[in-house]
Protein backbone atom coordinates (compact mmCIF):
# COMPACT_ATOMS: atom_id res chain seq x y z
CA UNK A 1 0.00 0.00 0.00
CA UNK A 2 1.62 3.32 -0.93
CA UNK A 3 1.72 6.52 1.56
CA UNK A 4 -0.98 8.20 -0.49
CA UNK A 5 -3.29 5.40 -0.46
CA UNK A 6 -3.02 5.04 3.70
CA UNK A 7 -4.24 8.62 4.28
CA UNK A 8 -7.14 8.21 2.51
CA UNK A 9 -10.10 7.21 3.97
CA UNK A 10 -12.81 7.45 1.59
CA UNK A 11 -12.56 6.58 -2.44
CA UNK A 12 -15.32 7.07 -4.42
CA UNK A 13 -14.77 4.98 -7.60
CA UNK A 14 -16.85 5.74 -10.48
CA UNK A 15 -20.06 6.34 -8.81
CA UNK A 16 -23.81 6.43 -10.94
CA UNK A 17 -26.95 6.02 -9.78
CA UNK A 18 -30.20 6.83 -11.98
CA UNK A 19 -34.20 6.88 -10.59
CA UNK A 20 -36.70 5.65 -13.23
CA UNK A 21 -40.29 6.07 -13.24
CA UNK A 22 -43.17 4.33 -14.88
CA UNK A 23 -45.65 6.73 -16.74
CA UNK A 24 -48.22 6.09 -19.73
CA UNK A 25 -47.99 8.29 -22.88
CA UNK A 26 -50.69 7.42 -25.39
CA UNK A 27 -52.21 4.26 -23.81
CA UNK A 28 -48.26 2.92 -24.03
CA UNK A 29 -46.40 1.85 -20.83
CA UNK A 30 -43.26 3.54 -20.86
CA UNK A 31 -40.54 4.14 -18.36
CA UNK A 32 -38.41 7.40 -18.16
CA UNK A 33 -34.92 7.31 -16.20
CA UNK A 34 -32.96 10.13 -14.72
CA UNK A 35 -29.69 10.51 -14.09
CA UNK A 36 -28.56 11.76 -10.69
CA UNK A 37 -25.22 11.18 -10.52
CA UNK A 38 -22.19 10.24 -13.42
CA UNK A 39 -19.36 8.65 -12.95
CA UNK A 40 -18.39 10.36 -9.39
CA UNK A 41 -15.02 9.68 -8.08
CA UNK A 42 -13.27 11.37 -5.65
CA UNK A 43 -10.67 11.03 -2.94
CA UNK A 44 -11.38 11.87 1.22
CA UNK A 45 -7.86 12.29 3.07
CA UNK A 46 -7.69 11.69 6.76
CA UNK A 47 -8.31 14.60 8.85
CA UNK A 48 -9.65 16.67 5.60
CA UNK A 49 -12.60 19.12 5.48
CA UNK A 50 -14.11 18.97 2.38
CA UNK A 51 -17.18 21.22 1.49
CA UNK A 52 -19.64 19.77 -1.34
CA UNK A 53 -21.18 22.74 -3.00
CA UNK A 54 -23.67 22.75 -6.18
CA UNK A 55 -27.70 23.66 -6.92
CA UNK A 56 -30.77 22.23 -5.73
CA UNK A 57 -31.06 18.40 -7.54
CA UNK A 58 -27.38 18.52 -8.40
CA UNK A 59 -27.11 15.38 -6.36
CA UNK A 60 -25.35 16.25 -3.44
CA UNK A 61 -27.57 14.43 -0.76
CA UNK A 62 -27.82 10.92 -3.21
CA UNK A 63 -24.03 10.69 -2.91
CA UNK A 64 -24.38 11.36 0.64
CA UNK A 65 -27.01 8.33 1.03
CA UNK A 66 -24.68 5.83 -0.88
CA UNK A 67 -22.27 6.70 1.24
CA UNK A 68 -23.91 6.10 4.63
CA UNK A 69 -25.52 2.93 2.88
CA UNK A 70 -29.14 4.23 2.68
CA UNK A 71 -28.94 3.73 -1.08
CA UNK A 72 -27.02 1.19 -3.56
CA UNK A 73 -25.27 2.94 -6.58
CA UNK A 74 -26.06 1.56 -10.22
CA UNK A 75 -22.51 1.03 -10.73
CA UNK A 76 -19.38 2.65 -8.83
CA UNK A 77 -17.82 1.38 -5.64
CA UNK A 78 -17.54 3.19 -2.15
CA UNK A 79 -13.75 2.49 -0.25
CA UNK A 80 -14.01 3.25 3.08
CA UNK A 81 -10.39 2.91 4.98
CA UNK A 82 -9.34 0.39 2.37
CA UNK A 83 -12.22 -1.76 2.39
CA UNK A 84 -15.32 -1.64 -0.26
CA UNK A 85 -17.94 -1.07 1.92
CA UNK A 86 -20.14 -0.98 -1.04
CA UNK A 87 -22.62 -4.05 -0.29
CA UNK A 88 -22.46 -2.94 4.00
CA UNK A 89 -26.22 -1.87 5.28
CA UNK A 90 -26.19 1.39 6.70
CA UNK A 91 -25.74 0.23 10.30
CA UNK A 92 -22.37 -1.50 9.62
CA UNK A 93 -21.02 1.47 7.80
CA UNK A 94 -21.91 3.49 11.58
CA UNK A 95 -20.46 1.13 13.43
CA UNK A 96 -17.30 1.24 11.25
CA UNK A 97 -17.39 4.92 12.30
CA UNK A 98 -18.91 6.56 9.65
CA UNK A 99 -21.52 9.53 11.06
CA UNK A 100 -24.09 11.49 9.34
CA UNK A 101 -26.27 14.71 10.27
CA UNK A 102 -29.25 14.68 8.01
CA UNK A 103 -30.66 17.86 6.30
CA UNK A 104 -33.98 17.09 7.32
CA UNK A 105 -33.95 16.77 11.25
CA UNK A 106 -33.80 12.83 11.66
CA UNK A 107 -34.08 13.54 15.76
CA UNK A 108 -36.54 11.17 17.52
CA UNK A 109 -39.64 13.04 18.56
CA UNK A 110 -40.73 11.18 21.22
CA UNK A 111 -37.80 10.70 23.42
CA UNK A 112 -36.06 13.04 25.12
CA UNK A 113 -33.44 14.61 25.04
CA UNK A 114 -31.06 12.72 27.06
CA UNK A 115 -32.31 9.58 25.67
CA UNK A 116 -31.50 11.00 22.28
CA UNK A 117 -27.70 11.44 23.29
CA UNK A 118 -27.65 8.19 24.58
CA UNK A 119 -29.41 6.83 21.83
CA UNK A 120 -26.53 8.18 19.81
CA UNK A 121 -23.81 6.94 21.90
CA UNK A 122 -21.66 4.53 20.17
CA UNK A 123 -21.16 2.53 23.51
CA UNK A 124 -23.94 -0.16 22.59
CA UNK A 125 -23.65 -2.08 25.66
CA UNK A 126 -26.80 -2.53 27.77
CA UNK A 127 -29.05 -2.75 24.51
CA UNK A 128 -28.88 -6.39 24.24
CA UNK A 129 -32.83 -7.46 25.96
CA UNK A 130 -31.25 -9.70 28.41
CA UNK A 131 -28.46 -7.58 29.44
CA UNK A 132 -30.88 -5.08 30.28
CA UNK A 133 -33.40 -7.11 32.20
CA UNK A 134 -31.13 -9.64 33.91
CA UNK A 135 -27.72 -7.37 34.45
CA UNK A 136 -29.26 -4.14 35.52
CA UNK A 137 -26.54 -3.17 37.88
CA UNK A 138 -24.21 -3.57 34.57
CA UNK A 139 -26.77 -1.90 32.43
CA UNK A 140 -27.52 0.81 34.96
CA UNK A 141 -23.80 1.66 35.09
CA UNK A 142 -23.06 1.99 31.26
CA UNK A 143 -26.08 4.23 31.42
CA UNK A 144 -24.68 6.70 33.25
CA UNK A 145 -21.25 6.63 32.27
CA UNK A 146 -23.28 7.51 28.50
CA UNK A 147 -25.54 9.99 30.45
CA UNK A 148 -22.28 11.78 31.95
CA UNK A 149 -20.83 11.68 28.52
CA UNK A 150 -23.99 13.51 26.57
CA UNK A 151 -23.80 15.93 29.66
CA UNK A 152 -20.33 16.87 29.23
CA UNK A 153 -20.71 17.23 26.04
CA UNK A 154 -23.70 19.30 26.35
CA UNK A 155 -22.43 21.31 28.82
CA UNK A 156 -18.47 22.05 26.58
CA UNK A 157 -20.59 22.77 23.21
CA UNK A 158 -23.17 25.53 24.85
CA UNK A 159 -20.53 26.51 27.04
CA UNK A 160 -21.10 30.38 27.85
CA UNK A 161 -25.08 30.34 26.60
CA UNK A 162 -27.93 31.60 28.46
CA UNK A 163 -30.27 28.65 28.09
CA UNK A 164 -28.96 25.58 26.22
CA UNK A 165 -29.96 21.83 25.17
CA UNK A 166 -28.63 20.73 28.72
CA UNK A 167 -31.46 22.57 30.59
CA UNK A 168 -33.95 20.68 27.89
CA UNK A 169 -32.38 17.23 28.45
CA UNK A 170 -35.53 16.33 30.42
CA UNK A 171 -37.96 18.08 27.30
CA UNK A 172 -39.13 15.43 24.21
CA UNK A 173 -37.14 16.65 21.76
CA UNK A 174 -40.29 16.59 19.25
CA UNK A 175 -40.95 19.71 21.27
CA UNK A 176 -37.87 21.69 20.64
CA UNK A 177 -38.06 24.57 18.25
CA UNK A 178 -36.28 23.70 14.57
CA UNK A 179 -32.90 25.53 15.20
CA UNK A 180 -32.67 23.72 18.60
CA UNK A 181 -33.32 20.29 17.11
CA UNK A 182 -30.36 21.00 14.61
CA UNK A 183 -28.50 22.02 17.31
CA UNK A 184 -29.37 18.27 19.02
CA UNK A 185 -28.66 16.42 15.83
CA UNK A 186 -25.38 17.86 15.74
CA UNK A 187 -24.72 17.30 19.50
CA UNK A 188 -25.55 13.52 18.89
CA UNK A 189 -22.53 13.11 16.48
CA UNK A 190 -20.03 14.12 19.53
CA UNK A 191 -21.35 10.97 21.09
CA UNK A 192 -20.58 8.54 18.40
CA UNK A 193 -16.82 7.75 17.71
CA UNK A 194 -16.84 8.43 14.13
CA UNK A 195 -13.90 9.12 11.80
CA UNK A 196 -15.99 10.07 9.36
CA UNK A 197 -19.05 12.37 9.81
CA UNK A 198 -21.18 13.73 6.45
CA UNK A 199 -23.05 16.57 7.60
CA UNK A 200 -25.94 17.58 5.36
CA UNK A 201 -26.55 21.51 5.22
CA UNK A 202 -25.72 21.77 9.09
CA UNK A 203 -27.23 25.32 9.05
CA UNK A 204 -29.54 25.29 6.38
CA UNK A 205 -33.03 26.68 7.88
CA UNK A 206 -32.28 28.25 11.26
CA UNK A 207 -31.68 32.01 12.05
CA UNK A 208 -28.71 33.95 12.44
CA UNK A 209 -28.34 33.65 16.30
CA UNK A 210 -27.89 29.90 15.88
CA UNK A 211 -26.22 29.47 12.48
CA UNK A 212 -23.07 30.85 14.67
CA UNK A 213 -23.34 28.41 17.26
CA UNK A 214 -23.97 25.97 14.59
CA UNK A 215 -20.83 26.99 12.95
CA UNK A 216 -19.08 27.13 16.15
CA UNK A 217 -19.98 23.48 16.72
CA UNK A 218 -18.48 21.90 13.41
CA UNK A 219 -15.57 23.72 14.10
CA UNK A 220 -15.08 21.62 17.42
CA UNK A 221 -15.74 18.49 15.14
CA UNK A 222 -13.30 19.73 12.78
CA UNK A 223 -10.84 19.76 15.85
CA UNK A 224 -11.43 15.95 16.70
CA UNK A 225 -9.38 15.32 13.98
CA UNK A 226 -12.54 14.02 12.08
CA UNK A 227 -12.55 13.96 8.33
CA UNK A 228 -15.48 16.30 7.61
CA UNK A 229 -17.66 16.03 4.21
CA UNK A 230 -20.47 18.42 4.27
CA UNK A 231 -23.15 20.19 1.62
CA UNK A 232 -23.31 23.82 2.83
CA UNK A 233 -24.62 26.54 0.58
CA UNK A 234 -22.67 29.62 3.33
CA UNK A 235 -19.70 30.63 1.24
CA UNK A 236 -18.36 32.50 4.39
CA UNK A 237 -18.53 29.47 6.48
CA UNK A 238 -17.11 27.29 3.69
CA UNK A 239 -13.76 29.41 3.18
CA UNK A 240 -13.35 29.39 6.92
CA UNK A 241 -13.44 25.58 7.64
CA UNK A 242 -12.92 23.87 4.23
CA UNK A 243 -9.87 23.02 2.97
CA UNK A 244 -11.34 22.00 -0.37
CA UNK A 245 -14.62 22.42 -2.48
CA UNK A 246 -16.05 20.02 -4.74
CA UNK A 247 -18.53 21.17 -6.87
CA UNK A 248 -21.38 19.03 -8.39
CA UNK A 249 -23.67 19.96 -11.77
CA UNK A 250 -25.69 18.11 -13.30
CA UNK A 251 -24.64 14.84 -11.59
CA UNK A 252 -21.21 14.99 -11.94
CA UNK A 253 -17.70 16.80 -10.47
CA UNK A 254 -18.31 19.99 -12.53
CA UNK A 255 -14.63 20.93 -10.32
CA UNK A 256 -12.32 20.73 -7.25
CA UNK A 257 -10.94 23.69 -5.52
CA UNK A 258 -8.78 24.87 -2.80
CA UNK A 259 -11.26 26.71 -0.57
CA UNK A 260 -9.21 29.25 -0.52
CA UNK A 261 -10.68 31.12 -4.44
CA UNK A 262 -14.14 31.37 -3.01
CA UNK A 263 -14.85 34.68 -3.10
CA UNK B 1 -59.33 -13.30 32.44
CA UNK B 2 -58.14 -9.85 33.75
CA UNK B 3 -54.55 -11.22 34.23
CA UNK B 4 -54.25 -13.12 30.94
CA UNK B 5 -55.46 -9.83 29.38
CA UNK B 6 -52.86 -7.84 31.08
CA UNK B 7 -50.40 -10.21 29.82
CA UNK B 8 -51.70 -10.08 26.09
CA UNK B 9 -51.89 -6.07 25.91
CA UNK B 10 -48.60 -6.09 27.74
CA UNK B 11 -46.86 -7.72 25.58
CA UNK B 12 -48.45 -6.81 22.31
CA UNK B 13 -47.31 -3.19 23.70
CA UNK B 14 -43.90 -3.58 22.92
CA UNK B 15 -44.76 -4.41 19.40
CA UNK B 16 -47.64 -1.89 19.03
CA UNK B 17 -46.93 1.02 21.40
CA UNK B 18 -43.28 0.97 21.66
CA UNK B 19 -41.70 -0.27 18.47
CA UNK B 20 -44.66 0.53 15.99
CA UNK B 21 -45.07 -2.89 14.66
CA UNK B 22 -48.77 -3.06 14.03
CA UNK B 23 -49.26 -6.93 14.52
CA UNK B 24 -52.42 -8.75 13.50
CA UNK B 25 -50.94 -12.12 14.33
CA UNK B 26 -50.99 -11.81 18.05
CA UNK B 27 -54.03 -14.08 18.66
CA UNK B 28 -51.97 -16.88 16.40
CA UNK B 29 -49.52 -16.73 18.95
CA UNK B 30 -51.82 -16.97 21.98
CA UNK B 31 -53.20 -20.03 20.15
CA UNK B 32 -50.17 -21.72 19.81
CA UNK B 33 -49.36 -21.26 23.66
CA UNK B 34 -52.54 -22.56 24.25
CA UNK B 35 -52.32 -25.75 22.42
CA UNK B 36 -48.70 -26.17 23.24
CA UNK B 37 -49.96 -26.02 26.80
CA UNK B 38 -52.16 -28.95 26.25
CA UNK B 39 -49.28 -30.88 24.32
CA UNK B 40 -47.32 -30.30 27.87
CA UNK B 41 -49.61 -30.96 30.26
CA UNK B 42 -51.43 -33.85 28.67
CA UNK B 43 -48.89 -35.91 26.80
CA UNK B 44 -45.67 -34.55 28.17
CA UNK B 45 -47.43 -34.10 31.44
CA UNK B 46 -45.19 -31.20 32.75
CA UNK B 47 -45.90 -29.83 36.17
CA UNK B 48 -46.47 -26.09 35.42
CA UNK B 49 -43.01 -24.19 35.61
CA UNK B 50 -41.89 -26.46 33.05
CA UNK B 51 -45.45 -26.02 31.27
CA UNK B 52 -44.75 -22.32 30.96
CA UNK B 53 -41.19 -22.38 30.11
CA UNK B 54 -41.45 -25.39 27.40
CA UNK B 55 -44.52 -23.09 25.81
CA UNK B 56 -42.71 -19.72 25.99
CA UNK B 57 -39.77 -20.78 24.71
CA UNK B 58 -41.85 -22.39 21.39
CA UNK B 59 -43.99 -19.63 21.24
CA UNK B 60 -41.04 -17.48 20.52
CA UNK B 61 -39.40 -19.73 18.05
CA UNK B 62 -42.75 -20.07 16.36
CA UNK B 63 -42.28 -16.15 16.25
CA UNK B 64 -39.01 -16.66 13.95
CA UNK B 65 -40.80 -18.25 11.18
CA UNK B 66 -42.84 -14.72 10.67
CA UNK B 67 -40.46 -12.17 12.72
CA UNK B 68 -37.45 -12.47 9.78
CA UNK B 69 -39.64 -12.47 6.61
CA UNK B 70 -42.49 -10.36 7.93
CA UNK B 71 -39.88 -7.52 9.51
CA UNK B 72 -38.01 -6.78 6.52
CA UNK B 73 -41.35 -5.26 4.93
CA UNK B 74 -42.85 -2.31 6.04
CA UNK B 75 -45.98 -0.32 7.44
CA UNK B 76 -49.28 -1.65 5.10
CA UNK B 77 -46.98 -4.40 4.03
CA UNK B 78 -45.88 -5.79 7.68
CA UNK B 79 -49.44 -5.48 8.65
CA UNK B 80 -50.82 -7.70 6.26
CA UNK B 81 -47.89 -10.15 6.21
CA UNK B 82 -49.12 -10.70 10.37
CA UNK B 83 -52.70 -10.81 8.79
CA UNK B 84 -51.59 -13.49 6.57
CA UNK B 85 -49.64 -15.16 9.39
CA UNK B 86 -53.12 -15.18 11.57
CA UNK B 87 -54.77 -16.91 8.75
CA UNK B 88 -52.79 -19.68 8.15
CA UNK B 89 -52.31 -20.57 12.10
CA UNK B 90 -56.32 -20.43 12.46
CA UNK B 91 -56.36 -22.66 9.17
CA UNK B 92 -54.24 -25.11 10.52
CA UNK B 93 -55.33 -24.98 14.34
CA UNK B 94 -58.92 -25.24 12.73
CA UNK B 95 -58.23 -28.14 9.89
CA UNK B 96 -55.35 -30.41 11.26
CA UNK B 97 -58.54 -32.46 12.97
CA UNK B 98 -55.66 -35.23 13.71
CA UNK B 99 -54.03 -33.13 16.27
CA UNK B 100 -55.86 -30.39 17.53
CA UNK B 101 -59.36 -32.05 17.03
CA UNK B 102 -60.37 -29.15 14.82
CA UNK B 103 -63.79 -27.62 15.23
CA UNK B 104 -64.47 -30.12 17.93
CA UNK B 105 -61.92 -28.55 20.25
CA UNK B 106 -59.84 -30.43 23.11
CA UNK B 107 -61.67 -30.66 26.27
CA UNK B 108 -60.84 -32.04 29.67
CA UNK B 109 -57.36 -29.74 29.78
CA UNK B 110 -56.09 -30.26 33.23
CA UNK B 111 -55.33 -27.85 36.14
CA UNK B 112 -51.08 -27.60 36.16
CA UNK B 113 -49.21 -28.56 38.88
CA UNK B 114 -47.08 -26.57 41.30
CA UNK B 115 -43.52 -28.10 41.73
CA UNK B 116 -45.48 -31.49 40.66
CA UNK B 117 -47.14 -31.60 44.06
CA UNK B 118 -50.23 -29.02 44.36
CA UNK B 119 -52.77 -28.38 41.93
CA UNK B 120 -54.06 -25.12 40.80
CA UNK B 121 -57.83 -25.16 40.78
CA UNK B 122 -60.47 -23.44 41.82
CA UNK B 123 -61.17 -19.55 41.49
CA UNK B 124 -58.58 -18.73 44.31
CA UNK B 125 -55.28 -20.71 43.51
CA UNK B 126 -56.06 -19.62 40.08
CA UNK B 127 -56.50 -16.15 40.57
CA UNK B 128 -53.21 -16.17 42.86
CA UNK B 129 -51.20 -17.92 40.00
CA UNK B 130 -52.41 -15.29 37.32
CA UNK B 131 -51.77 -12.32 39.48
CA UNK B 132 -48.52 -13.80 40.79
CA UNK B 133 -47.21 -14.13 36.56
CA UNK B 134 -49.49 -10.79 35.41
CA UNK B 135 -47.15 -9.34 37.54
CA UNK B 136 -43.69 -10.91 36.45
CA UNK B 137 -44.84 -9.76 33.20
CA UNK B 138 -45.93 -6.25 34.04
CA UNK B 139 -42.43 -6.16 35.75
CA UNK B 140 -39.96 -7.15 33.48
CA UNK B 141 -41.97 -4.94 30.91
CA UNK B 142 -41.85 -2.30 32.95
CA UNK B 143 -37.56 -2.68 33.10
CA UNK B 144 -37.65 -3.34 29.45
CA UNK B 145 -39.23 -0.65 28.20
CA UNK B 146 -36.97 1.93 30.37
CA UNK B 147 -34.01 0.31 29.52
CA UNK B 148 -31.47 0.95 26.54
CA UNK B 149 -32.90 -2.04 24.56
CA UNK B 150 -36.51 -0.41 24.98
CA UNK B 151 -34.58 3.18 24.52
CA UNK B 152 -34.03 1.83 20.85
CA UNK B 153 -36.85 0.63 19.88
CA UNK B 154 -38.55 3.74 20.89
CA UNK B 155 -36.39 4.84 18.00
CA UNK B 156 -37.23 2.70 15.56
CA UNK B 157 -40.72 3.97 16.30
CA UNK B 158 -39.48 7.69 15.90
CA UNK B 159 -37.35 6.56 12.79
CA UNK B 160 -35.64 3.82 11.87
CA UNK B 161 -33.49 5.50 9.05
CA UNK B 162 -31.82 7.16 12.12
CA UNK B 163 -31.27 4.66 14.25
CA UNK B 164 -29.73 2.49 11.05
CA UNK B 165 -27.27 5.46 10.54
CA UNK B 166 -26.68 5.14 14.25
CA UNK B 167 -25.56 1.71 13.94
CA UNK B 168 -28.05 -0.05 15.22
CA UNK B 169 -29.18 -3.10 13.42
CA UNK B 170 -33.20 -2.56 12.91
CA UNK B 171 -34.28 -5.71 11.93
CA UNK B 172 -32.44 -7.83 14.74
CA UNK B 173 -33.83 -5.24 17.54
CA UNK B 174 -37.52 -5.70 15.99
CA UNK B 175 -36.98 -9.33 16.12
CA UNK B 176 -36.14 -9.46 19.13
CA UNK B 177 -39.18 -7.45 19.98
CA UNK B 178 -41.44 -9.81 18.04
CA UNK B 179 -39.87 -13.02 19.91
CA UNK B 180 -40.31 -11.35 23.59
CA UNK B 181 -43.43 -10.26 22.98
CA UNK B 182 -44.75 -13.83 21.70
CA UNK B 183 -42.88 -15.65 24.57
CA UNK B 184 -45.17 -13.95 26.84
CA UNK B 185 -48.07 -14.50 24.43
CA UNK B 186 -47.47 -18.44 24.70
CA UNK B 187 -47.87 -17.69 29.00
CA UNK B 188 -51.22 -16.40 28.37
CA UNK B 189 -51.79 -19.13 26.23
CA UNK B 190 -50.87 -22.08 29.08
CA UNK B 191 -53.08 -19.44 31.58
CA UNK B 192 -56.69 -19.68 29.54
CA UNK B 193 -56.25 -23.38 28.12
CA UNK B 194 -55.95 -24.34 31.93
CA UNK B 195 -58.40 -21.83 32.78
CA UNK B 196 -60.99 -22.70 30.97
CA UNK B 197 -60.14 -26.52 30.28
CA UNK B 198 -61.43 -26.29 27.16
CA UNK B 199 -59.72 -24.64 24.20
CA UNK B 200 -61.19 -24.59 20.45
CA UNK B 201 -59.70 -22.61 17.17
CA UNK B 202 -62.38 -19.86 17.53
CA UNK B 203 -60.66 -18.64 20.77
CA UNK B 204 -57.66 -17.85 18.42
CA UNK B 205 -59.30 -16.44 15.52
CA UNK B 206 -58.86 -12.63 13.83
CA UNK B 207 -61.19 -11.69 16.03
CA UNK B 208 -59.74 -11.97 19.35
CA UNK B 209 -56.38 -10.43 17.21
CA UNK B 210 -58.65 -7.46 17.39
CA UNK B 211 -60.02 -7.75 20.57
CA UNK B 212 -56.36 -7.84 21.87
CA UNK B 213 -55.32 -4.92 19.83
CA UNK B 214 -58.15 -2.69 20.83
CA UNK B 215 -57.15 -3.32 24.91
CA UNK B 216 -53.80 -1.70 24.02
CA UNK B 217 -54.82 0.90 21.55
CA UNK B 218 -57.73 1.88 24.31
CA UNK B 219 -56.29 1.86 27.09
CA UNK B 220 -53.04 3.40 25.92
CA UNK B 221 -49.24 2.44 23.94
CA UNK B 222 -46.26 2.94 24.73
CA UNK B 223 -46.05 2.63 28.31
CA UNK B 224 -47.30 0.50 31.02
CA UNK B 225 -50.09 1.48 32.87
CA UNK B 226 -52.06 1.91 29.71
CA UNK B 227 -52.52 -1.33 27.97
CA UNK B 228 -52.79 -2.75 32.09
CA UNK B 229 -55.99 -0.31 31.58
CA UNK B 230 -57.07 -1.46 28.09
CA UNK B 231 -57.16 -5.04 29.56
CA UNK B 232 -59.12 -3.96 32.18
CA UNK B 233 -61.50 -2.20 30.75
CA UNK B 234 -61.98 -4.81 27.33
CA UNK B 235 -62.76 -7.54 30.32
CA UNK B 236 -64.80 -5.53 32.63
CA UNK B 237 -67.28 -3.78 30.31
CA UNK B 238 -68.94 -7.09 29.02
CA UNK B 239 -69.80 -7.68 32.33
CA UNK B 240 -71.08 -3.96 33.13
CA UNK B 241 -72.81 -4.94 30.24
CA UNK B 242 -74.15 -7.84 31.45
CA UNK B 243 -74.40 -6.33 35.01
CA UNK B 244 -76.80 -3.47 33.85
CA UNK B 245 -79.45 -6.36 32.17
CA UNK B 246 -78.76 -6.32 28.59
CA UNK B 247 -79.46 -9.34 27.44
CA UNK B 248 -75.75 -11.53 26.49
CA UNK B 249 -76.32 -11.67 22.50
CA UNK B 250 -77.53 -7.89 22.53
CA UNK B 251 -74.09 -6.84 25.11
CA UNK B 252 -71.85 -8.59 22.36
CA UNK B 253 -72.58 -6.52 19.48
CA UNK B 254 -72.97 -3.62 22.03
CA UNK B 255 -69.56 -4.33 22.88
CA UNK B 256 -68.26 -4.52 19.54
CA UNK B 257 -70.24 -0.92 19.19
CA UNK B 258 -68.99 0.79 22.01
CA UNK B 259 -65.25 -0.15 21.33
CA UNK B 260 -65.48 0.87 17.65
CA UNK B 261 -66.60 3.74 18.48
CA UNK B 262 -63.72 4.77 21.65
CA UNK B 263 -61.31 3.81 18.88
CA UNK B 264 -62.89 6.21 16.05
CA UNK B 265 -62.97 8.77 18.96
CA UNK B 266 -59.71 8.37 20.55
CA UNK B 267 -57.95 8.10 16.39
CA UNK B 268 -58.98 11.48 16.48
CA UNK B 269 -58.37 13.58 19.49
CA UNK B 270 -55.70 11.28 21.74
CA UNK B 271 -53.87 8.62 19.29
CA UNK B 272 -51.90 7.38 22.09
CA UNK B 273 -55.04 5.89 24.29
CA UNK B 274 -56.48 6.75 27.14
CA UNK B 275 -53.69 6.67 29.59
CA UNK B 276 -50.67 6.00 27.11
CA UNK B 277 -47.42 7.84 26.64
CA UNK B 278 -48.31 11.34 24.57
CA UNK B 279 -46.61 11.31 21.81
CA UNK B 280 -45.82 14.40 19.22
CA UNK B 281 -48.02 12.86 15.94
Amino acid sequence: MSDSNKNIILSLENISISFSRDYKKDGKELTESKAILKDISLNLNNGEIVALMGGNGSGKTTLFNIISGLMDPDEGKVIYINNDITDWKADRRAKAGIGRLFQDNHIFQNITVMENMCLSSSNRVGEFPFISLFQQDKSRRIEKEREKKAVGILSELFEGNHETLLDKKNKLAGELSYGEKRLLGLARIFMGEYDLVLLDEPSAGVNEALIKNIQDMVKKITKKNVTIFFIEHEQQFVKDIADRVIYIKNGRIASIEKSDIII
Amino acid sequence: MINIYIILSTSTNLLVGVTNLLSLGQAAFYGIGAYLAVYALMILHFPLIPTLLFVSLFTSLSSLFIAYPSLRLKGDYFVLATLGFQLIVYTILYNWVDVTRGPYGIPGIPAPKLLGLFEVTGIIPFLILSTILAVLTVYLFLHLIHSPFGRVLKGIRDDEVSVETLGRDVTKFKVWAFVISSGFIGIAGVLYATYVSYIDPTSFNLDEAIYILTAVLIGGSGNIKGPVLGAVFVVVLPELLRFVGMPDNVAANMRQIIFGLILIVLMRVRPWGLWGEKRIV
